[in-house]
């Protein structure tokens, strides 16, 4: 972050935050106009991302399983976790999947039932049949 | 122990009225018992609050009225003296004392207790504005930021010292400079904004932006929590973060009431 972009100390911590957004708004208009529009490109994009991002907390090696499917398969991540939660989608709709079957009682004050994704992961075994 | 807050500024359509209704109001739905009193002769806090103009304040200063029978409940929490023409009578009668505005003070220090207690004061430095700024722990000074706004409130500021010092009374919570109807579509405004908080720093509080919204509140006798909650004037949003608004302020006064 730039010198011009650090709030002032002894400012209303919400005063600083506009004046450090309207100090970025000035630093882009400065800017030329092919970087301009390419920056407010990126941004479209990133807003129409906004509705299709989603962020789970998953076991670290069902993600790089995924990574790993993926890299394989030459295409994006996302695609392939996409593809995958289709069909476990599609099973549990069906009847295929029962989550009682995986559940057990929490301790949060906000949900009931709890999975343990890493138990899981690690009972399960991933390798192809012979 | 109840805390006065008065919005002051000797210069007209800046806001007063507007953030004094909606601060009471904000403040009376975070569970404050709030009494808001209209010192200005326009009378209208009535009309931001959907009742008719009266002469309340004339009433329980000179007709001897009790308080019980001029205060009207305006919302769950908020309590009114509502003033009209007649409150320039209150001023022109309290000029005549020898001491009217201490006369005044005695008079608000005696109100109800409540835990706020507001002051919406005429656009001038009157007897009774100057009244409101002896007797406000926190003091709320409502500035568009327009050509010489500065130079205006450096003055105001100057004169707030001045009267302090005569009456040897210091707002305990200090002195706020709330930036009011705020518009960032030219760099005047925000020039402004930013020489303000150069000077007075953590005393200028986030902008509240230009909104339609509330004069239709206004008009309609709502505040704009029940008229458009939602709205810029509320939550003041820049690029996903908060920047300002009512919401901000109503935060602000009670970091100090609580």
């Amino acid at each position: 972050m730039t010198d011009e972009l650090t709030p002032k100390p002894d400012l209303d911590p919400v005063l600083a935050e506009y004046l450090r957004e309207q100090d970025k708004l000035d630093l882009e208009r400065a800017l030329p106009r092919s970087e301009r529009r390419k920056l407010l490109r990126e941004r479209r994009k990133n807003a129409e991302r906004r509705g299709r991002r989603a962020l789970y907390d998953f076991p670290p090696g069902l993600i790089k399983m995924v990574a790993d499917i993926a890299d394989e398969a030459r295409m994006t991540n996302s695609q392939v976790a996409g593809l995958l939660l289709l069909h476990a989608l599609r099973d549990y709709r069906q009847g295929k999947i029962d989550l009682r079957t995986y559940r057990e009682p929490s301790e949060s004050p906000r949900y009931d039932f709890r999975i343990d994704l890493d138990d899981l992961f690690e009972s399960w075994d991933f390798n192809p049949k012979p | 122990m109840t805390v006065t807050i008065s919005f002051a500024n000797q210069k007209g359509g800046v806001g007063k009225t507007t953030s004094s209704v909606t601060l009471a109001h904000g403040l009376a739905r975070m569970g404050q018992r709030v009494l808001l009193v209209d010192l200005d002769g326009q009378g209208h806090v009535a009309k931001s609050l959907g009742f008719e103009k009266e002469n309340g304040l004339y009433r329980l200063l000179f007709n001897g009225e009790a308080l019980e029978s001029v205060r009207k409940t305006a919302r769950e929490g908020l309590e009114v003296i509502l003033g009209d023409k007649t409150t320039d009578q209150v001023e022109a009668q309290l000029k005549k004392e020898k001491n009217g505005l201490n006369t005044f003070v005695k008079f608000a220090r005696q109100l109800p207790k409540v835990d706020v207690l507001i002051f919406d004061t005429p656009p001038s430095l009157s007897l009774l504005q100057a009244a409101a700024i002896t007797a406000a722990d926190v003091l709320v000074v409502p500035v568009v930021m327009e050509a010489l706004a500065v130079d205006g409130l450096k003055e105001l500021m100057r004169s707030l010292a001045q009267l302090r010092k005569n009456h040897q009374q210091a707002a305990r919570f200090g002195t706020f400079i709330l930036p009011t109807m705020f518009e960032r579509t030219t760099s005047l405004p925000v020039q402004t904004l930013r020489e303000l908080a150069e000077t007075y720093g953590r005393q200028v509080w986030p902008p509240i932006p230009k909104d339609a919204r509330l004069r239709e509140a206004s008009a309609a006798g709502q505040t704009i929590w029940e008229y458009a909650p939602r709205c810029p004037a509320v939550r003041y949003m820049m690029n996903r973060h908060l920047v300002g608004g009512y919401h901000v302020i109503v935060e602000r006064l009670m970091e100090i009431l609580t």
